[in-house]
């Protein structure tokens, strides 16, 4: 591969990235377009005791007007991923910020199309209460699991209709070395 | 109310009352004539949603009075059995002694008869293979049928209509009336009126475009359709650019900017909501409609929809015939808090006039002209009001009523002895937020977040109002735990009952307002009651299977209630 080679195929790889980059911020922000929520780091909060490691992370189902509410922490459709690595403890605080409708939360395996109510979950735990019915506005609950298979998983608005209308976000278990974090990811089928 | 009216009012009340519409008119189990439903106020039985085409939810039965009501007990409690996933807001439809209940949509339709003077025995059972749904933005239900010349008639939340064999519960037509996908659904009770059967559409938060239809009862051939968001070819939904509301408040609006705007949201009327949700009330001498019509789309998000976005929030009056409008009264011109039209109208007679009835979101009861639709008289506010008609904002702007009202779809009732209108009302702080969102078909599409009030600033709870319909007063006010969803219905025994979302379904005082007898159902009353007659004694019956929007605790039992032999 010659100079030029190698400076194009970098050139079309960091294009590609930026064009990847783009393409899920457009997504983040479409759906409500103007909506442009950015992701809030004290969403989430790692703790390393000796080799144990939880991972803290406030899931707010309505934080904003995006699709009607229909969204955690302000994403919808797989808008947003958090990672946490294999055999971490995962502490989820749910809050249902939406005043118009009641919201659950359950971690499923990633699955098209998102169900129309409640599965079982993924993990042992790691559900709310009422994952039909929802909590309240205002309501609280807190999800705590332990992820122990590496994979993509989807955490979902379990009250009838609201994960098929957008209302999930993404989870993948990374190994166990893998640093948390929470990224604004492009949509499955984009 | 004038002397000579209230003695009008008796004197046509003793004239027609009292029996059963089974014996004047026989019924049977079977048909139900044009005849018996336009005597309904005067029948002992509950015909139709609002028990009278003037929707006025007031039964003119006197054996349970104020004095005895004290001993009502369960007669029957009839289990339906069905998935408690949804909102149980019927209310039974009862002829000779036969009572047709529609469950919530957990996930089908259902409607079952019950023969009450064979002990509540199922007589037959029909359950409608409903498409999956996911457009049913306030949780699935179903508000009840309509029974007419041998058929019941239903409403499903995959948009169809369908007709049933009253004695056999078997399907005798279907129809389309819209397409669920899109966000249209049915939840109301259709109206049927001689040869036809009126049916309106839910779906304001989807981008719907409203409407009205009529079918041939017979065949479910459509015979008309009345869009509720008129094209600019019929005068286009921009209205009369009204800085305020037709009584006066200041609405906030940047008139110069929506009408430079305008062209860029030409075609916005297309999908501009204005949801049909409820029953619409009927006064067959003039052949004229008076429907209740619901928000704009999106909701909050009014610059994106430049204009008065007629008729959204508006009480519309409406020919029979033909359809076609007779006059439009919009109670919010450019709504951007939902504060719509819902609870199905009623119609009075006020000094010798039609008068229709309507309890908005708002926090008002609007008493409008039924000849021409002009404003008689907008009552007290029913609940608190605070910051009204201040703009939503991106930061969330505090005003009640909070985005359910007011008055939700709740029907009201009205004793036409002492004039009043009773409503069931709730006071839900909310902070309005408004936040851009494009119309995707099938999408929640609000514009907006409602969000609730943490803490004591954002104490819920609800009302029973008592309104003077003469003066505009409230005559009483009682204050409930919980926001009232659910909706009232009156007696000439001088109560009133409707039900909380904490289970207890409460019988007050037509005139004081005293509450004079509750009772624990188990699962929040949450559902408009019917009164009737079978043979010689006098029941009520409500559904008791909570709500699912409000969180209130679900079941699946309708509760009939008389008095001890």
């Amino acid at each position: 591969m010659g100079r030029s080679q190698v400076q194009r195929v970098l050139l079309s790889t960091i294009f590609a990235a930026v064009a990847t980059q783009a393409r899920a911020q457009a997504r983040a922000d479409s759906g409500a377009a103007g909506g442009g929520q950015q992701v809030d780091s004290t969403w989430l909060k790692v703790e390393h005791k000796k080799k144990a490691v939880t991972v803290r992370f406030e899931l707010i189902a309505g934080l904003t007007g995006l699709n009607g509410a229909l969204n955690f922490n302000g994403f919808r459709d797989g808008g947003l991923t958090l990672t946490v690595p294999q055999g971490s403890t995962v502490i989820m605080h749910f809050h249902n910020n939406d005043g118009m409708l009641p919201h659950s939360a359950e971690v499923i395996a990633d699955q098209t199309p998102v169900p129309d109510g409640p599965v079982a979950p993924v993990f042992a735990r790691a559900f709310t209460v009422r994952l039909a019915e929802g909590l309240p506005p205002q309501g609280d609950d807190t999800l705590k699991f332990v992820p122990d298979r590496i994979g993509s998983y989807l955490i979902i608005c379990a009250v009838p209709g609201h994960g098929k209308q957008g209302m999930w976000i993404r989870m993948a278990v990374a190994d166990k070395a893998a640093k948390p974090a929470i990224a604004v990811t492009p949509p499955p089928h984009s | 109310m004038r002397y000579w009216d209230r003695w009008g009012l008796v004197v046509a009340f003793l004239m027609n009352v009292a029996l059963p519409a089974h014996t004047q008119q026989p019924t049977g189990g079977a048909a139900v004539t044009t005849a018996a439903l336009e005597k309904a106020a005067s029948s002992g039985d509950w015909l139709m949603y609002g028990h009278n085409y003037w929707n006025t939810r007031y039964s003119p039965l006197t054996q349970i009075t104020a004095a005895n009501v004290k001993n009502l007990v369960p007669k029957f409690v009839l289990q339906t059995g069905v998935e408690r996933l949804g909102s149980f807001e019927t209310t039974p439809v009862v002829v000779n002694g036969t009572m047709y209940v529609t469950t919530s949509v957990t996930p089908n339709n259902i409607v079952i008869a019950y023969d009450l003077r064979n002990g509540g025995k199922v007589l037959w059972r029909y359950e409608h293979k409903t498409q999956p749904v996911s457009t049913a933005c306030c949780g699935p239900n179903n508000r009840g049928v309509a029974v007419a010349n041998g058929l019941v008639y239903l409403g499903t939340l995959d948009g169809e209509l369908v007709a049933l064999d009253q004695q056999t519960g078997k399907e005798k037509w279907v129809a389309q009336v819209g397409d669920p996908a899109a966000g249209y659904t049915e939840t109301m009770a259709p109206l049927a009126i001689g040869d036809r059967v009126i049916i309106g559409t839910a779906g304001g938060e989807y981008g719907i475009r409203g409407f009205v239809k009529a079918f041939n009862a017979a065949t479910g051939a459509p015979l008309w359709t009345f869009y509720t968001i008129p094209s600019p070819q019929e005068g286009g939904w921009w209205g009369a650019w009204a800085k305020t509301t037709p009584e006066g408040n200041d609405l906030h609006r940047d008139i110069a900017k929506e009408k430079g705007d305008s062209a860029k949201y030409a075609d916005a009327w297309q999908r501009g909501g204005g949801g049909v949700w409820m029953t619409p009330a009927y006064d067959p001498e003039s052949s004229t409609l008076f429907v209740s019509i619901g928000n704009p789309s999106p909701d909050l998000d009014g610059s994106i929809r430049p204009g008065d976005n007629r008729w959204t929030d508006g009480i519309v009056a409406i020919d029979v015939n033909s359809g076609k409008i007779k006059w439009g009264y919009q109670t919010i011109p450019h709504d951007v808090w939902d504060l719509d039209a819902v609870s199905p109208p009623a119609i009075v007679t006020l000094g010798g006039k039609k008068a229709v009835v309507h309890a908005g979101k708002s926090g008002w009861v609007y008493v409008l002209d039924a000849a021409t639709g002009k404003l008689i008289r907008k009552s007290d506010a029913f609940v608190p009001q605070e910051n009204m008609f201040a703009l939503p904002t991106p930061e969330g702007t505090r005003m009640l009523p909070g985005a359910n009202g007011g008055a939700e779809w709740n029907p009201i009732a009205i004793n036409p002895q002492l004039g009043y209108a009773y409503v069931a009302a709730l006071h839900q702080p909310m902070n309005y937020k408004t936040h851009y969102a494009p119309w995707e078909k099938g999408r929640l599409w609000l514009g907006s977040a409602f969000v609730a009030i943490p803490g004591p600033e954002g104490a819920q709870w609800g009302y029973v109002d008592a309104i003077d319909l003469n003066t505009g007063k409230l005559a009483w006010q009682k204050k409930t735990e919980q926001p009232m969803m659910g909706g009232v219905t009156a007696t000439a025994g001088g109560i009133v009952f409707t039900g909380e979302g904490n289970g207890f379904f409460d019988a007050y005082d037509a005139k004081t307002g005293d509450v004079l007898w509750r009772f624990q159902c188990g699962a929040g009353v949450n559902a408009a009651p019917a009164v009737f007659q079978l043979d010689n004694d006098e029941y009520v019956a409500v559904a008791a299977g909570g709500n699912f929007q409000l969180s209130f605790p679900l079941g699946d039992a309708v509760f009939v209630f008389g008095l001890p032999k």
